[in-house]
């Protein structure tokens, strides 16, 4: 009897090394493995409970930050679909978008590791480049389908950043589903991961890249009324013939008849070359998700390069990326990385056009807005600089574009301003570039 | 006074109030004292009626149980305060049972009487029974539910003992008989298992059938220390299994999930995969008390106490408990091999062994080694009728090794 009693205590052990074993492997060994789990809510549900750093704007407004309620931390946006598309939003289910996503590190510090005292995880707050002010004020200005971004020309600091339609982040967990449906997706960041037609805002680089290389502005071209490519036709905006007519006078008026034949004298592989040095079909680095846009296939078919040379044809771009450009031109053709780092700014910087260049194509820019197709966007005491665009789509009114920056003696602000399907960039875009400027100068 | 039995609790009692303080309780001191109060008490009854019995076993019921109660508060504090009022009745009850007990002078002598009794309690469920998570295991009196088949756990241990005893020099091989005459033997208790575990079945209790089914088999081992019953005892719960297996389909469901887990995350193998993903997320140190999801665990309170207390304690946390239920088994068994008597060798042999293997069957369930039983941790996990039954299975062992004349049923 004995002996099976002590053949007892050997089962015992055995169970005992038995769980012991096992326990190891799936405490211990695949710990991370089964932690990663997507059919795990843990890892998502912990962050909920710890608290999580503020989300500031450059001018100290508080743009996001955690509650404590009795279940852990609610994530607050006191100023809701205002800053939704710079803040993003955070959610047990959904995720984080944005700078909530960008930031997730720093924000929850490092909730993992945390043994005796947790919800005390060192996070800490960030602070984004955004101006408040300028914010909110593009938020007003913008009631249609569309975007406006503004950056400092000198860091590529963005100043402000709307796409409208907007969402409220403080509703994502009731809402989300039903803004992945919603009609004019208002998750969509149109600035950073909007693809649309340039239109002639890209005659920027045409020309940019036209007086690198080939000519001047004062060079004379024949500009009538359509432009006859490989038997396709291209026209002037209002079908209007202009005689002959300077590069300068060109780009002030938007001719589109002048630009196809400049294209055609730079040739496919300079415009390409060009559009991908300044940033075109590329990703602009920026620190939230976006889209690359779009270059056109088949330059060296002379139709589709003279439409891409005004901004047509199968070109897609970014309103970020045509900003970004826009404030290359403005800081002497050094192109600026654009960022939403308020600190420890990395921004990259290279040298996309010659000096020269850019100051001959700023001084068309301003001629533009002084007396061209840009006048809408004149500031009384503030030398402008812009260009307008408006981009023929398929199916609609043409989406109306406006990129300009200032003062244009000495740039301190670049901006972007794209309105879907709203006609024309000179009466529909100007008008919110000049507001928001002018605010930024004299208001603010 | 039993000195080193009280430094023992006193160590538990501070292990308590750090526990307490942790959780953020405005009075851990109050708490740890309620809560350790019954077990100084039960000290106190050892001293005095079960003098000279071990006093290691009473600080590791007493360390599982605060560790119990610590978890339950995590998990919801309303089972925490019922816990406590368990505790005291248990200890109580405890205390009765085994006073009563200790003025029988031959115990083992009402060996079918408490066979008896045990097959009643396993039947009141069955008449009168209540039916909570699909199985037909409790009475309800005032309000009060109660689980009859925990107590006739212990009666059911005492009958294999008593008859065991009387018959362990016939059962084992030395005696000469032949195989068929010493089954002969055997056919009472056969009987009587089989009879219970047909009713708890019946009951869909599969947990407790398992736990019916290793006490008969330990307890045969012990008498008879003879292998040749244990396979052929296996080979029919193998069948057995296989049956219920194609009959009933609460037990398919468990051994569906067990075998393939991943098969159907968010249906039958919700919990054993939320079970395991509490012991990763634990991984050694834990997230920290108050810090696990205990309500992402079906039956968070009951058999998913481990996982959940290795998630806020880490593999330390789970390892500790463990280690506690195995120590106070291996204790009763080595308690075993001191006592002459043979019922009271094979009770005490057999009630270490059921303690083990229950903390085995409940912990390789929640780690998807074994398909999940239903069943609790002794003293660790919530629930009165177990915490009753496992204080007086403790109390009696200690009972037991007490006595030192030789006693032997004629």
């Amino acid at each position: 009897m004995d002996s099976a009693v002590k053949r007892i205590s050997t089962v015992l052990f055995i169970l005992f090394a038995v769980l012991i074993i096992r326990l190891f492997q799936v405490s211990v060994l695949e710990s991370e493995k089964l932690s990663n789990d997507p059919h795990n809510k843990r890892e998502i549900l912990l962050t909920s409970k710890v608290a999580r750093g503020k989300i500031i704007s450059r001018d100290g407004e508080i743009l996001a930050y955690s509650a404590k309620t009795d279940r852990g931390y609610k994530r607050i946006y006191p100023y809701g679909e205002k800053f939704a598309h710079l803040t993003g939003y955070f959610s047990q289910r959904y995720g984080a978008s944005f700078s909530e996503a960008y930031f997730n590190d720093v924000l929850s510090g490092n909730p993992s590791q945390r043994f005796w005292s947790p919800g005390k995880a060192d996070y800490k707050n960030v602070r984004i480049s955004v101006d408040s002010r300028l914010q909110k004020k593009a938020f007003s200005l913008l009631k249609q389908k569309g975007a406006i971004a503004a950056v400092e020309v000198k860091t590529g600091r963005i100043l402000c950043l709307v796409s409208y339609p907007s969402f409220d982040p403080n509703k994502v967990d009731e809402s989300f589903e039903s803004w992945k449906k919603k009609e004019g997706k208002p998750l969509l960041n149109r600035v950073t991961s909007g693809v649309y037609p340039p239109g002639s805002t890209f005659k920027i680089l045409t020309l940019a890249t036209y007086l690198e290389s080939i000519g001047s502005l004062e060079d004379i071209y024949d500009a009538p009324a359509v432009f006859k490519v490989g038997g396709f036709r291209i026209t002037n905006y209002g079908g209007k013939s202009y005689g002959k007519i300077t590069v300068k006078d060109a780009f002030k008026y938007s001719v589109n008849t002048v630009f196809a034949q400049m294209g055609l004298s730079i040739g496919p592989y300079k415009f390409k070359s060009s559009c991908i040095k300044c940033g075109f079909g590329g990703k602009t680095g920026v620190e939230i998700p976006e889209s690359t846009g779009r270059l056109p296939a088949k330059l060296d078919d002379p139709v589709i390069l003279s439409w891409s040379a005004v901004g047509q044809a199968d070109l897609n771009v970014t309103p970020l990326q045509m900003l970004a450009f826009t404030a290359a031109i403005a800081n002497k053709g050094v192109w600026v990385k654009p960022t939403i780092l308020m600190d420890g700014n990395t921004s990259t910087a290279k040298r996309i056009i010659d000096e020269r260049t850019a100051e001959l194509v700023t001084q068309a820019m301003v001629e533009v807005v002084r007396s061209g197709t840009g006048t809408r966007a004149r500031i009384r005491g503030l030398k402008v600089a812009g260009k307008t665009g408006t981009a023929e789509v398929e199916g609609g009114k043409p989406h109306a574009w406006f990129v300009g920056f200032a003062p244009a003696e000495n740039p301190e602000i670049a901006a972007v301003v794209i309105l879907e399907n709203a006609g024309s960039g000179g009466t529909e875009s100007a008008p919110l570039f000049k507001k928001l400027v002018e605010y930024y100068f004299f208001e603010r | 006074m039993r000195i080193k039995e009280i430094s023992f609790l006193v160590l538990t009692f501070i292990a308590s109030v750090f526990g307490y303080y942790v959780l953020g309780l405005s009075n851990p001191f109050k708490y740890a004292a309620i809560i350790n109060l019954p077990f100084l008490l039960l000290s106190f009854f050892n001293a005095f009626f079960l003098r000279n019995s071990d006093e290691h076993i009473l600080p590791l019921v007493a360390l599982l149980s605060n560790l119990g109660c610590i978890n339950l508060y995590q998990i919801d504090s309303s089972y925490f305060s019922a816990q406590i009022r368990n505790i005291y009745i248990a200890a109580l009850f405890s205390m009765f049972f085994t006073y009563l007990f200790s003025k029988l002078r031959k115990p083992f002598t009402y060996r079918f009487v408490f066979g008896v009794t045990g097959l009643l309690l396993f039947l009141i469920p069955m008449a009168f029974g209540k039916e909570v998570y699909g199985a037909r295991l409790w009475i309800s009196i005032d309000g009060f539910r109660f689980q009859p088949a925990e107590l006739g756990r212990i009666f059911f241990i005492l009958f294999l003992s008593g008859y065991f005893g009387e018959h362990q020099i016939l059962f084992a091989k030395t005696s000469g008989l032949s195989f068929r005459k010493r089954f002969v033997y055997l056919i009472p208790a056969l009987i009587m298992t089989l009879f219970s575990l047909i009713l708890l079945v019946f009951v869909r209790d599969l947990g407790f059938s398992l736990l019916i089914l290793s006490i008969f088999l330990a307890s045969l081992f012990i008498a008879s220390s003879n292998l040749s019953y244990i396979f052929l005892s296996l080979g029919i719960f193998g069948l057995g299994s296989l049956i219920s297996y194609r009959l009933f389909d609460h037990v398919k469901n468990r051994i569906d999930a067990w075998l393939n887990p991943w098969s159907d995350p968010f249906g039958k193998s919700y919990q054993v995969l939320q079970s395991l993903f509490a012991y990763a997320e634990g991984n050694v140190l834990g997230l920290g008390l108050n810090h696990g999801f205990p309500e992402l665990l079906p039956a968070a309170h009951t058999d998913m106490t481990v996982p959940i207390f290795a998630e806020s304690c880490g593999i330390l946390g789970s390892i500790t408990v463990i280690a506690a239920s195995f120590l106070i088994s291996t204790i009763l068994v080595l308690m075993s091999q001191k006592t002459k008597n043979s019922a009271e060798k094979i009770f005490l042999a057999t009630s270490g062994f059921t303690i083990a293997f229950q903390v085995f069957l409940v912990v390789s369930g929640t780690l998807n080694l074994l398909p999940l039983t239903g069943l609790t941790v002794p003293f660790f996990s919530y629930g009165g009728s177990s915490l009753v039954s496992s204080m007086v299975l403790i109390q009696l062992s200690l009972l037991f090794s007490t006595r030192r004349e030789k006693w032997i049923v004629q």
